[in-house]
């Protein structure tokens, strides 16, 4: 009994090697080490020769080439936007990369590609993206900076212009992965009911049910995350979400642990996680 | 230099704020506010980009008398003088206030209210999908729905008791094992960005 | 001038609605009215409660001249119209993404944690149980690099977590639905009672 309280009391203190650590966050700060160790492991084994595990099929990633193909047949431009979000926002990270590879594939198909932003810097980002996919297709007089719009940062106002952009340009296909808010069902149904095939990602768990309901393919959370190493098929990046799946098998086993322990009544592993 | 300089700015800034949450020693607690107020600071000067970008793409459409160009004059017009009469007066302006609420919330809100039409017609399109997954997503839907208005208890007194049990427990097993992915998913993107192995948003290749 | 107000949001109003029917220069009116207001707004809003205040007090009055670093950051964003130029504007595009990774990896473990120790179920119930298995179903839906045929029980997990989600979603989409009618039921509202005066 008495060995349970001190082993209680001693899992909510940091041990000493962690005392540089700021208070209360020394689990957070094992926990990032331990990611970032695993993708630096990861990425030094797979450049010295190492095997490629394969991400799993994600239907929705391997459509994207489909819906640029659909707009290239029909003569009538690709819609992208990263949503409302910032750079501070890690879903604007995997809009950034799906929007390199959408633009490569554009740029190869020669198919208009028009971005729209509520956000004055990611315009100057996706700028940036696009005009680097088509410079490296070797097709760098066909980018036009004016198809890379910048819609006003008020969620509404920039919806409304999606909606009229997506009727009066006759968009085929409409891409969406980023931050979305309210606005995810007004961008998706629009899109539904001008026919144009639809690739939705978010990890806004109240918005997701919207993109499944009126899209043709949906990226459900972490789905979204994996798509730069998905598309690229870029080792280092596909090291890095080997490392994420270490990590996944890693918090699977406290999560299991954890339910065993507090079934029992011990808050052990809650304590050290916490402390 | 001119592809090595933004990977190692991205970085540089990367790391400290890492290393000012996690490490108390020295002055790295304190360096995380400044990064914060110069992170504001920064993207407060670039204020007029979004409106510069706007002009240049109506300017165009003016200049070579596309379709829609009369509009675009319009907006250009609107803009700029919306733009200076805040800048005179503020956003406390009577002029300024006055077409805020009387222009711009009424189209932002009558926008957020068109959605309840498009619930109608999304549930239709995920109705005539008779996949099963939409099958499901829709029951789960009516069940919601009905357990919420007073109509479904009348119809059927479990309803509610149903509706309930759906929102407590698939409800919230599904969305946190989302959000366990999603947060991790977070991290390792950002550990790309910071390792500089995605850099397609500075000129290279990501 | 309050009527005057009433029937200039009536019109806009109506002119959005009217998308419901097609698109048409009364949709595209408000629409770039919307734009064009919101636009100007926002760089209003900043320039008022940051710009401002940055150089008049902070800049000016304070002597914190340490700012005028990120100010200068902020500015080289318009490097971006000028070609030559154009590589500059990658310094501040790097900060604001190389800032923004940190603060991820700064501030987002804490809530995974949360997120984590709060999926310690104690298994003592049927509800209990299931919401175990569904966290820990839907989340291994999201392992995408071990191979399912080699490891068929993580196919078979990962089925009953897409099913989870299903549901999840749906009854994610039913719990909006009645809030997002008030939303339309007030500006009908506004039609009617205040702009028509049909209805009191």
């Amino acid at each position: 009994m008495f060995s349970m309280y001190w082993a209680a009391e001693a899992a909510k203190t940091p041990p000493p090697w962690l005392g540089f650590v700021s208070g209360g966050l020394a689990a957070q700060f094992v926990f990032v080490v331990f990611l970032f160790a695993a993708t630096y492991g990861l990425i030094r084994r797979l450049q010295g020769g190492g095997r490629v595990a394969a991400i799993r099929k994600i239907a929705g990633l391997d459509a994207i080439n489909e819906a640029v193909g659909r707009a290239t047949e029909m003569g009538r431009p690709v819609h992208f936007t990263p949503g409302i979000g910032a750079t501070s926002d890690p879903q604007s990270y995997a809009a950034f990369a799906v929007l390199g590879e959408v633009g490569k594939l554009t740029a190869r198909y020669d198919t208009r590609i028009i971005v729209t932003t509520a956000n004055a810097i990611m315009t100057a980002i996706t700028d940036e993206i696009v005009r680097g996919a088509y410079l490296e297709s070797g097709r760098p007089d066909a980018f036009n900076p004016d198809d890379i719009r910048y819609l006003s940062s008020a969620q509404f106002a920039y919806s409304a212009q999606v909606l009229g952009i997506f009727e009066r340009e006759k968009v085929a296909a409409n891409i969406m992965v980023g931050v979305f808010a309210a606005e995810a069902l007004l961008l998706a149904e629009a899109g539904a009911q001008i026919g144009a095939i639809q690739i939705a990602a978010s990890t806004n768990t109240f918005q997701l049910p919207f993109f499944v309901a009126a899209c043709d393919y949906t990226l459900i959370g972490d789905e979204m995350y994996a798509a730069s190493a998905y598309l690229s098929k870029d080792p280092a990046l596909t090291g890095t979400v080997v490392a994420e799946d270490w990590a996944k098998m890693l918090i699977l086993g406290v999560v299991v642990l954890g339910a065993i322990l507090n079934t029992v009544g011990s808050k052990w592993l809650q304590n050290i996680l916490n402390r | 230099m001119r592809k090595e300089l933004p990977i190692l700015v991205s970085f540089l800034f990367g790391a400290v704020v890492i290393l000012a949450k996690y490490i108390s020693l020295g002055p790295l607690p304190e360096l995380i506010k400044v990064l914060d107020k110069w992170s504001i600071v920064s993207g407060a000067f670039a204020f007029l980009f979004g409106m510069i970008n706007l002009s240049l793409l109506h300017g165009h459409n003016v200049a070579r008398r596309k379709s829609d160009y009369l509009f675009s004059l319009y907006f250009i017009i609107v803009m700029w003088a919306f733009f200076f009469l805040g800048l005179y007066q503020t956003q406390k302006g009577y002029s300024y206030k006055w077409i805020f609420d009387n222009v711009y919330t009424p189209g932002t809100s009558t926008m957020y209210g068109m959605i309840a039409f498009y619930i109608a017609t999304s549930a239709y399109r995920a109705f005539r999908a008779r996949t099963m997954e939409a099958t499901v997503l829709l029951v789960g839907a009516a069940i919601v729905m009905l357990g919420n208005a007073p109509v479904g208890a009348v119809i059927w007194k479990q309803f509610p008791v149903i509706s309930d049990w759906l929102l407590k427990i698939p409800n919230t097993a599904g969305m946190r094992g989302i959000l366990v992915g999603v947060y991790l998913g977070a991290l390792t993107t950002a550990i790309r960005i910071i390792l500089g192995l995605e850099r397609g948003h500075l000129g290279g290749r990501g | 001038m309050e009527t005057l107000g009433i029937w200039a949001a009536a019109l806009v109003t109506l002119a959005v609605f009217s998308f419901l029917y097609r698109e048409n220069p009364f949709y595209r009116w408000a629409e770039y009215t919307m734009v064009a207001l919101a636009a100007a707004n926002g760089a209003v809003v900043t320039y008022h409660n940051y710009v401002k205040p940055t150089l008049m007090t902070d800049i000016v009055q304070k002597g914190s001249y340490s700012l005028i670093i990120p100010a200068l950051l902020g500015l080289l964003i318009y490097t971006r119209y000028f070609r030559s130029m154009l590589w500059l504007s990658r310094i501040p595009i790097a900060y604001w993404v190389g800032y923004g990774a940190g603060y991820i990896l700064a501030y987002y473990p804490a809530t995974l944690l949360k997120q984590i120790t709060s999926s310690f179920f104690q298994l003592n119930s049927i509800n209990n149980v299931l919401l175990f298995v569904g966290v820990v179903a839907t989340f291994v839906y999201f392992i995408f690099t071990w191979n399912r045929e080699r490891y068929p029980i993580l196919g078979y997990t990962a089925s009953v977590g897409r099913w989870t989600m299903m549901i999840a979603f749906g009854t994610a989409f039913g719990s909006t639905v009645a809030f997002r009618f008030n939303l339309l039921l007030g500006r009908l509202q506004f039609l009617l009672q205040e702009w028509l005066r049909v209805v009191k």
